[in-house]
């Protein structure tokens, strides 16, 4: 069974958000990193770039497949997570405290059409 | 499954073909869907590769061999007319599932033929031990392509050659891996490349989707995305590159970059030179952020004193080190 994390946002593609103050802490589940396998690759935006949600802003590269990330949320990222670079495998480790992007939040109510945890949970049928 | 199809016969690059699977999971309702195409030689390269450590660039556009990069994981291949191209779209997103009954319905197909195929692992189908057919796969939100390889009479010395980067180090494992492991089906068969795409799309689909003008255009637009250098040489990885230079009067020096995007993240000198400045702000926080050419580092460091940071270290040192890095 995946773990969930209560206080968090999901997708249905499988991303979640933190929210803290402005920003949200994007990342993918539990279940999409046990989904995809090794992780290999993470391709991530840069600082400064704008991302949409729903829109695609990079993709988690595995032993399997390429899988793109969708951001749950809109805003301007205002970090990435490098520790990424040289060891995605930490994705696998653990998808909820390695985290893709930092968000800063443009509209903060869009987590509204998110997930809670209990309705994702609901929404993986576990 | 839908077997989908052009108005015409008209030759396209593989980033049309892209495209067209990108449109067949964006755009059309759910269903499982599958086409087949070849192309002129082209080495493709996956999401997250590094050309230059996957290709032999100058060899490729020596021999007119074109060079894109996909969406979906994996490794380098080499397609040409003999090396027909599967691509199959579905709504099932489970990576898995979706990977193994793909893997099954085209190895059955194969077995149906009489030759003795197998899946291995996840990614490929092999005859003898040998490769015949590679798969990748691309995740969309809620659509997923599985395309991959079936080497049908293809040039297995170019495509050894074009697959081979030009790093001397990497350069036998290269040839020997490809060589060694690949076969083609016209060892197997006796059916032309046309009855044989026949065989697969009667085998696999019950139906047929004949995309429309509309579908074209659309697939036009996407198709501008897989052209651009952004694209292309945008998403090469990081990657780190270790030089040693010698500088008579000076010292050795040991160098290490970090390069992404064409940009320098890190840089890092350590030798035997004598320091009589501050490295790190003087000269190599200068340098971070600076485009990775020759052109830009020399510019960069056209102003700085350098006999003020390395003992006796002079301008024109400081231009063949440079030099030296490319």
């Amino acid at each position: 069974m995946s773990k969930i994390v209560e206080g968090l946002y999901y997708a249905e593609s499988h991303e979640y958000v933190k929210v803290e103050g402005e920003y949200g802490y994007v990342g993918i589940t539990d279940y999409a990193q046990h989904e995809l396998g090794n992780v290999v690759y993470v391709d991530m935006p840069d600082v400064d770039d704008e991302v949409e949600a729903g829109a695609d802003f990079g993709a988690v590269e595995s032993v399997k497949a390429a899988s793109d990330l969708i951001s749950p949320v809109s805003g301007t990222v205002v970090e990435v997570n490098d520790a990424l670079n040289d060891q995605p495998e930490l994705i696998n480790a653990d998808p909820y405290a390695n985290w893709v992007i930092k968000v800063q939040l443009s509209d903060a109510s869009e987590v509204q059409n998110l997930m809670s945890a209990e309705a994702y949970k609901a929404f993986l049928g576990e | 499954m839908i077997h989908v199809s052009l108005p015409n016969d008209r030759q396209h690059k593989l980033p049309f073909y892209l495209a067209m699977e990108e449109y067949v999971a964006r755009m059309l309702p759910t269903g499982d869907y599958f086409f087949m195409w070849q192309v002129e030689p082209t080495v493709i390269f996956g999401r997250n590769q590094l050309i230059d450590s996957e290709v032999d660039i100058e060899y490729c556009k020596q021999h007119g061999i074109a060079m894109y990069r996909r969406k979906s994981g994996g490794g380098c291949v080499y397609a040409d007319k003999s090396n027909i191209m599967f691509s199959y779209i579905t709504a099932d997103t489970n990576v898995n599932f979706t990977f193994n009954k793909y893997m099954l319905m085209v190895e059955h197909v194969l077995q149906k033929l009489g030759i003795d195929a197998k899946t291995t692992g996840r990614n490929d189908i092999i005859i003898d031990g040998k490769k015949v057919s590679g798969n990748a796969f691309y995740h969309l939100s809620d659509r997923s392509i599985v395309h991959g390889t079936m080497l049908f009479d293809t040039d297995l010395e170019k495509m050894a050659r074009s697959t081979t980067p030009s790093d001397a180090k990497l350069k036998s494992k290269g040839v020997e891996s490809v060589r060694q492991r690949v076969t083609t089906l016209n060892k197997y068969i006796t059916i032309s490349i046309d009855e044989f795409k026949q065989f697969v799309v009667e085998n696999l689909c019950d139906s047929e989707l004949l995309l429309d003008d509309d579908a074209l255009n659309y697939i036009a637009e996407i198709e501008q995305e897989y052209y651009s250098d952004e694209f292309v040489f945008g998403n090469n990885p990081a990657y780190s590159l270790h030089r040693k230079v010698r500088i008579e009067g000076v010292g050795e020096f040991d160098i290490r970059i970090e390069v992404k995007n064409l940009v320098i993240k890190k840089i890092n000198l350590l030798g035997d030179f004598f320091l009589v400045g501050d490295l790190d702000n003087m000269l190599l926080a200068r340098l971070k952020g600076v485009e990775f050419t020759s052109q830009a580092m020399q510019k960069t460091l056209s102003d700085i004193d350098p006999g003020k940071i390395i003992m006796n270290m002079k301008k024109e040192h400081i231009t063949e080190l440079i030099k030296n890095i490319f």
